[in-house]
């Protein structure tokens, strides 16, 4: 778990809970070569049957409760999840009613359990979601477009902003040829982070600070034109907001 | 994921791949109007939704203002020049504008007369490694039957032609043997004389995926470079002592018993004479020639050799040498003396630079062998083939890349076809080249821009771009790819695949191939190891790894699993010495060049150059230094500096490196206005005959400063003999 935003009330405190249950040992690494299909980490087969929204389903073993879901056409919000990628737990926009929990969990990163009763649209858990996607949008430059993955699920949640001051934004780093850094509409979900450090290991972009604080920084702060960064861009088909895009000159004749 | 795409959303979304290296990663073009304006990596089999900066960034250039449009024909007033290039911005000043018929007609007839006059052999076709399988095909198939030579080659020929020949001669197979991904299964994995990270960016990130999971990075090169920070050792070797330095790790493997006995006597022969030869290479008595601490051989060739799991990549730096084809003899030793082949985690895998390098050799793009690597001097195999095209077929092996420019200059090759190569920039010794080039009778060009070759053509056929065609290309993995058209070509433009049919049309020969499908069916004819896979396959599943000799195999990805495809089964070793380079340094040329690559500009620049966020990262031609020599020359960081070696003189921006070895620079060959290749040596690997582009005595000093006044010279870069 990294980079939970102050600004982020649906997120509880994990400390001590295990987001993947058994297999929560191990480490991100032994992950991204699960999702890989990396042989030696993949969790073993066999099939898991639990109660999603009423409706009693069957989940892979190495499948969390939001790839069930998907997979058997419920769709729940996501942000900092996205397929291909470590789940880190970290967004809050995926939160799912557990029966017999205390708080809502995040269900991009925790696989269910034998007997599991799983609500994804009950009045807590969309609730949750929306305030989620709400403090998100209210904080992203307006409004968002409907081509980013914040803006789809806001309009598909109807979730609106108005109702919070802005946060103060930044100014857009445009110091690179090819990716233009919009950090204003950056909801800190650090896909960028995982992209550039654990799928393509070129470990340029960081998260630095605390709390509302928290910002993705390249190196250190430094203007990402003059970073170390080698512009393989996986973070810009990372992001989900358009905090990182490709550059306008692409589109010049 | 969710498209991104600024103001315009994309109308269409075409899956293909992309254009620049061997790597073959899965694209996926986001089209609005006729205009790509934004790639995505696709979940292909090489990449895994992954890109570098060339593939994601590097299509604009198939937009570029300077795309020719229209066929050109050499003015009569204006006179074929070594040493100047036509400004591809400016067209008109050589060439004048003509109909596709007047060009096509003037194209093919020059080639005929002057095959009709001296016969085929003083023709020559260089093909391409950017084009498709089916133009490969088409291209070495108009040579051999419609010119009647079998002098075609392609920058094959610059790139892997001594891995290859090595490859053939041990293992009479020059493909890899295991893919990149199989770095997934190796503890070790020895990368030699390659830049992954700058030059097969997306499979480096495989390879550092796997250290990141504990696998061991051993890596050997003259530069540090980026995976150094990965490595368990780095191996910084003295530019040329590639041989010493392998001949010691065998030698500690020998000596210290990390061999594979039951490997070695199963599955092999010769290897006593490479025990023989590498017992007077102990890391002790070659230390002074590579410059690398006998401890840090020793350390380097026990993880190798005690690994059950070695995989060795490779690059030019091996290749590129007049020592090429031993460099590569030397790793197939070792990974055979260990055992190390034949098994998922291990093996042999030369890098591949183009897209489709692999394919083209796969399609016979070489003067001395057929598709699939069958030799033209056996008679069984040209009867087959004669069969098969209905064409009688010349004997004799062909001329080689270099051979062919010094034939042209001796004027024993009077005419040349060129698609899609720029040998006046790729090509070493550029004065020499350019010069052979001028001194054509008859020079026809098809590119997608007036190229420094092109400024020598009598005729320019303009051509289409990767993402305005379909066709297969082969990835360095063996992988067969379906790249498909995402554009509309500019108006004015015609596919490669037609123009190569409508010369061949015009030097007799009577072909009507439907298109890419069509090729693709007698290609399955041609190459055995392809005869299995379907284009439908093709586009269902959009990549089948070869060999696939039937219909539903599902390709191997590992070969040589249970034997090698030798007479009797076995690999071979061969021994080698060590050797100097063709023209080391002295008193005159004390340091030593080293060419290459950048991360963001392919080659010779003429993509990349006009790609406009790849070239607003890598502007200014640039020397690579290390900051000692920079200080010892008193050259600064961005002072302009001058590089000489017995045949050119070029100047560019000092860079400090701090990766370069003392003694040494490092320059990239893709600026035009310092191009690397007027200084490169054309001395030839003799089996090879391939030309030492990273190795050669060169002056330095600063381009502003009288010579005489320059700063001390660097110490002389004295690699001693051994023993």
């Amino acid at each position: 778990m990294s980079g939970v935003d102050g600004a982020t009330p649906g997120a509880p405190a994990a400390a001590g809970v295990n987001p993947l249950g058994p297999q929560g040992a191990e480490t991100s690494v032994a992950l991204l070569e699960a999702r890989l299909g990396w042989g030696r980490h993949a969790p073993t087969g066999g099939t898991v049957r639990f109660t999603l929204n009423g409706r009693e389903i069957e989940a892979r073993a190495d499948e969390t409760i939001l790839q069930a879901a998907e997979r058997h056409g419920v769709s729940i919000p996501h942000l900092c999840y996205t397929e291909g990628m470590r789940p880190d737990g970290n967004c809050r926009a995926c939160m799912v009613e557990i029966d017999g929990e205390r708080v809502l969990a995040a269900s991009c990163a925790r696989r269910p359990t034998p007997g599991m009763v799983v609500h994804t649209g009950s009045e807590r858990a969309l609730h949750s979601q929306r305030m989620v996607l709400e403090l998100l949008v209210n904080d992203a430059p307006q409004p968002p477009s409907l081509e980013t993955e914040l803006g789809y699920w806001a309009a598909q949640l109807g979730v609106r902003a108005g109702r919070f001051p802005m946060r103060s934004q930044p100014v857009p780093d445009l110091s690179h040829p090819g990716i233009q850094v919009h950090l204003e509409s950056c909801i800190q979900c650090t896909r960028c982070v995982r992209a550039c450090r654990e799928v393509q290991v070129n470990d340029v972009i960081g998260y630095a600070n605390r709390g509302s604080s928290a910002k993705i920084v390249f190196d250190f702060d430094d203007p990402m034109g003059e970073s170390t960064c080698v512009g393989c861009g996986e973070c810009v088909q990372a992001c989900p907001t358009g905090a990182l895009l490709p550059s306008l000159s692409l589109l010049a004749g | 994921m969710i498209l991104r795409t600024l103001n315009s959303t994309p109308a269409r979304q075409v899956e293909s791949l992309c254009p620049y290296c061997g790597v073959g990663c899965q694209t996926t073009y986001n089209v609005a109007g006729n205009r790509i304006i934004s790639v995505e990596g696709r979940n292909g089999p090489a990449n895994r939704g992954r890109l570098c900066v060339k593939g994601r960034f590097g299509f604009d250039y198939v937009h570029s203002s300077q795309r020719l449009r229209t066929p050109l024909i050499r003015r009569e007033d204006v006179a074929k020049d070594p040493e100047h290039l036509v400004d591809p911005s400016n067209p008109l000043s050589a060439f004048r504008e003509a109909s596709w018929e007047e060009a096509l007609d003037r194209a093919a007839d020059g080639l005929r007369r002057i095959r009709d006059e001296y016969g085929g052999g003083a023709l020559a076709g260089f093909g391409s490694a950017k084009g498709s399988n089916e133009e490969a095909y088409l291209f070495q198939k108009l040579v051999r039957t419609g010119f009647g030579t079998n002098n075609v080659d392609h920058c094959t020929r610059l790139c892997h032609a001594s891995s290859v020949a090595a490859l053939m001669e041990n293992l009479n197979s020059g493909a890899v043997s295991n893919p990149v991904s199989d770095v997934q299964y190796a503890d070790v994995i020895f990368v030699i004389g390659s830049n992954p990270t700058v030059n097969h960016p997306v499979a480096a990130t495989f390879m550092k995926n796997a250290i990141e999971r504990g696998t061991r990075l051993i890596l050997a090169d003259p530069r540090r470079t980026e995976m150094a920070r990965l490595a368990t050792h780095v191996l910084q070797f003295r530019p040329g002592a590639d041989v010493a330095l392998l001949n010691a790790m065998m030698h500690v493997i020998i000596e210290e018993d990390l061999i594979d006995r039951d490997f070695i006597e199963r599955r092999t022969r010769g290897f006593d004479d490479v025990r023989r030869t590498v017992k007077a290479y102990s890391p002790e008595t070659v230390e002074p020639i590579t410059g690398v601490p006998a401890a840090e051989v020793r350390a380097a060739a026990r993880l190798y050799g005690a690994s059950r799991q070695s995989m060795i990549f490779w690059g030019m730096g091996v290749s590129q040498h007049v020592h090429g084809t031993d460099n590569a003899r030397c790793l197939i030793s070792l990974a055979l003396m260990t055992g190390n082949i034949g098994r998922r985690g291990t093996g042999l895998h030369p890098l591949r630079g183009q897209n489709n390098v692999q394919g083209a050799s796969d399609m016979g793009l070489i003067p001395m062998v057929y598709p699939d690597y069958r030799s033209v001097e056996d008679p069984e195999t040209r009867a087959y083939f004669e069969q098969l095209w209905g064409a009688t077929l010349d004997p004799k092996k062909g001329l080689t890349v270099v051979e062919i420019m010094n034939a042209a200059k001796q004027k024993q090759i009077r005419g040349m076809y060129i698609m899609g190569e720029n040998p006046a920039m790729s090509d070493p010794d550029l004065r020499h080249a350019r010069e052979a080039l001028a001194t054509l009778d008859w020079l026809v060009v098809q590119d997608l821009f007036l190229t420094e070759t092109a400024s020598f053509a009598d005729v320019i056929l303009p051509a289409s771009a990767f993402p305005e065609k379909t066709g297969t290309f082969t990835n360095t993995d063996r992988r067969v790819q379906l790249g498909r058209k995402a554009l509309e070509m500019p108006v004015g433009v015609r596919q490669d695949l037609e123009l190569i049919q409508e010369i061949a049309r015009r030097m007799g020969l009577d072909w009507n191939y439907a298109g890419p499908a069509d090729v693709w069916s007698e290609i399955r004819k041609a190459v055995p190891s392809c005869a299995g896979i379907t284009w439908e396959r093709l586009e269902r599943e959009h990549a089948v790894t070869y060999p696939c000799r039937n219909e539903g195999d599902p390709g191997d990805e590992v070969i040589f699993t249970e034997s090698f495809p030798t007479r009797d089964g076995r690999a071979s070793f061969t021994p080698a010495e060590f050797t100097q380079g063709d023209d080391p340094p002295d008193d005159d040329y004390p340091m030593v060049l080293i060419t290459g690559r950048l991360l963001e500009h392919w080659h010779t620049g003429a993509m990349t150059r006009r790609a406009g966020v790849l070239d607003a990262i890598e502007p200014v031609a640039h020397v690579s230094m290390n900051p000692q020599d920079m200080e010892r020359l008193g050259v600064g960081p961005g002072d302009p500096v001058a590089v000489a070696s017995r045949r050119g003189k070029i100047v560019a921006q000092a860079r400090r490196d701090d990766g370069v070895p003392v003694g040494a620079v490092f320059i990239p060959f893709c600026y035009v206005e310092a191009p690397a290749n007027l200084l490169t040596n054309p001395a030839l690997d003799p089996f090879g005959k391939i030309p030492e582009f990273k190795f050669c005595g060169v002056r330095v000093g600063r381009a502003d400063v009288p010579e005489e006044r320059h700063a001390t010279r660097p110490e002389l870069y004295t690699p001693a003999h051994p023993g």
